[in-house]
């Protein structure tokens, strides 16, 4: 068989046991959407206030859907792990396949994953008020971003994932940056609405800089710089995790 | 503690002490630290970081008016972390087991009960030093404070017993905890938590102000910053003590059911 065979072989494994799991699925689709219909109507108008008129929904989808993707790495971290102390990584070792298969499978699964999900997410915001105005292209491009802003995190997640001693301790290493990147972005209040000093900080996260690519690319605004900027995030992630899930991996 | 003895005042509280030793050390330290440190400092400066300025903007004093909220918010914590321990107590045949040791029933919820006060106090503890450093300050003199605390404490324990009690009826820990933060997110969110009542859309303001959540919050806030206290404090603790005589009815009768 061929690597790229195996690989769909073993993300279709991984999709399936996401799908036969409804704790997993509420987990990853339920909590983003009560999430996004909370914040509606808890800030709504305040921040409606605030941007003269901007409709919040027009931001606060895409952050909800950024937010599920890195969220969902936190069950990547954890499904991966459970996978190398269960066992079943071992016996996929033994067989005649790919080594490297496993992860890419584990990868490939969980980035179709994040784009279902991000695809549910905004058929629900629709209902919200939240609608593509670019056309085809445009919405291709906002779940390519979802996939490049995913990829990020679910690298993280298993190279967290093999470097942790407990289950705990991965979702632990995960939940932290998560909730932190959330925090600091422009995804639920404009940048310049956070202290002066940061404001740069709120400017340079992966979650603002795809954050502002997705609004671009749904409600309109610019969107070349921030896919740029975004890539950047890609391409640096790449760079530095790969090798590094690579070599745990081996 | 004499031992092959039930019943006694001595033995409920010094199994149930016991107990709630057992409980604590339940939880790895990392996972204490993480959960009931890093994460209420990072809730702190992030909601204050995002709504600072817009609420500054209506004459709101963000500082003074978010720690209260945050406060609940970790007391719900507290009681959904009750229910996740009672529940994988019963999957795993730990209540069972304390029914065929001679030890005190009471002393289970004693225990449980103990556990949840030390977590709690340290939650509001790791709050209100994060909420200095910002710029929050009890206002309203020592007493005030201190009824504060024990409101806090105590709004824990009431919600704890409700989560309690669904925590014995079930034997899936990771369901009751999952199942909980959908039932609580709202309750806390659709609340005077993190906006004040007027802030929401007309429609549900009348929730928002009725709730209990706020009834709460609005004594915490009372408490912490001086003004008339005696009003929202006599509202908040009516609410937590007709919800604990539901709650604790109910968490007894699941508590005698869970074998």
């Amino acid at each position: 068989m061929s690597t790229i065979t195996e690989t769909g072989l073993l993300a279709g494994r991984n999709l399936r046991r996401f799908a036969k799991s409804p704790q997993l699925v509420a987990d990853a689709v339920m909590f983003p959407l009560i999430l996004l219909f909370l914040m509606l109507l808890v800030f709504g108008e305040l921040v409606g206030a605030a941007t003269h008129g901007g409709r919040y929904i027009d931001r606060l989808a895409p952050v909800i859907v950024l937010f599920s993707a890195a969220y969902g790495a936190v069950g990547t971290g954890v499904g991966f792990f459970t996978d190398l102390r269960s066992g079943i990584v071992d016996r996929f070792r033994s067989m005649n396949i790919s080594r490297l298969s496993v992860l890419a499978g584990r990868i490939v699964g969980d980035l179709v994953r994040a784009v279902l999900v991000a695809a549910v997410t905004t058929a629900v915001a629709h209902l919200a008020g939240f609608r593509f105005t670019g056309g085809p292209l445009a919405v291709l491009g906002f779940f390519a971003v979802v996939a490049l802003f995913a990829w990020i995190f679910l690298w993280l997640a298993v190279v967290v994932a093999m470097a942790a001693s407990s289950e705990q301790a991965v979702s632990g290493a995960l939940n932290t940056p998560v909730t932190l990147l959330l925090f600091l972005s422009s995804g639920f209040v404009p940048v310049e609405q956070f202290p002066g000093w940061l404001q740069p900080v709120v400017r340079a996260n992966p979650l603002s800089l795809a954050g502002d690519a997705l609004v671009g690319l749904s409600g309109g605004g610019p969107v070349l710089l921030p896919v740029l900027f975004t890539g950047a995030w890609a391409v640096a992630a790449t760079v530095i995790l790969v090798p590094l899930a690579v070599r745990l991996y081996k | 503690m004499t031992t092959g003895t039930e019943a006694g005042l001595g033995n409920l509280f010094g199994q149930g002490l016991l107990l709630a030793g057992r409980n604590i050390r339940l939880n790895s330290t990392a996972d204490t630290i993480s959960t009931m440190v890093v994460f209420p400092v990072i809730f702190v400066f992030g909601f204050l970081a995002l709504f600072g300025n817009l609420l500054e903007a209506r004459g709101i004093v963000y500082a003074q008016f978010l720690p209260p909220a945050i406060v609940v918010q970790w007391m719900f914590s507290v009681a959904i972390t009750a229910a996740f321990c009672f529940a994988s107590d019963r999957r795993n045949g730990m209540l069972a087991r304390y029914r065929s040791l001679a030890i005190s029933r009471g002393a289970v919820v004693v225990g449980r009960m103990a556990a949840d006060s030390v977590r709690a106090l340290l939650a509001i503890a790791v709050i209100i030093a994060t909420g200095y450093v910002a710029g929050f300050r009890f206002q309203a003199g020592l007493p005030a404070a201190l009824g504060f605390v024990a409101l806090s404490v105590g709004f824990a324990l009431t919600v704890s017993a409700g989560t309690s009690a669904l925590g014995l009826v079930s034997r899936d820990p990771e369901a009751v905890s999952a199942t909980l933060h959908v039932v609580y997110l709202p309750l806390l969110m659709i609340s005077s938590a993190f906006v004040p009542a007027d802030a929401f859309p007309g429609w549900i303001e009348p929730f928002v102000r009725h709730q209990p959540v706020t009834a709460v919050l609005d004594a915490l806030r009372a408490l912490a910053g001086g003004g008339p206290t005696a009003g929202p404090v006599l509202t908040a603790v009516a609410w937590l003590a007709g919800l604990l005589a539901v709650f604790s009815a109910a968490a007894v009768q699941a508590f005698r059911r869970a074998t």
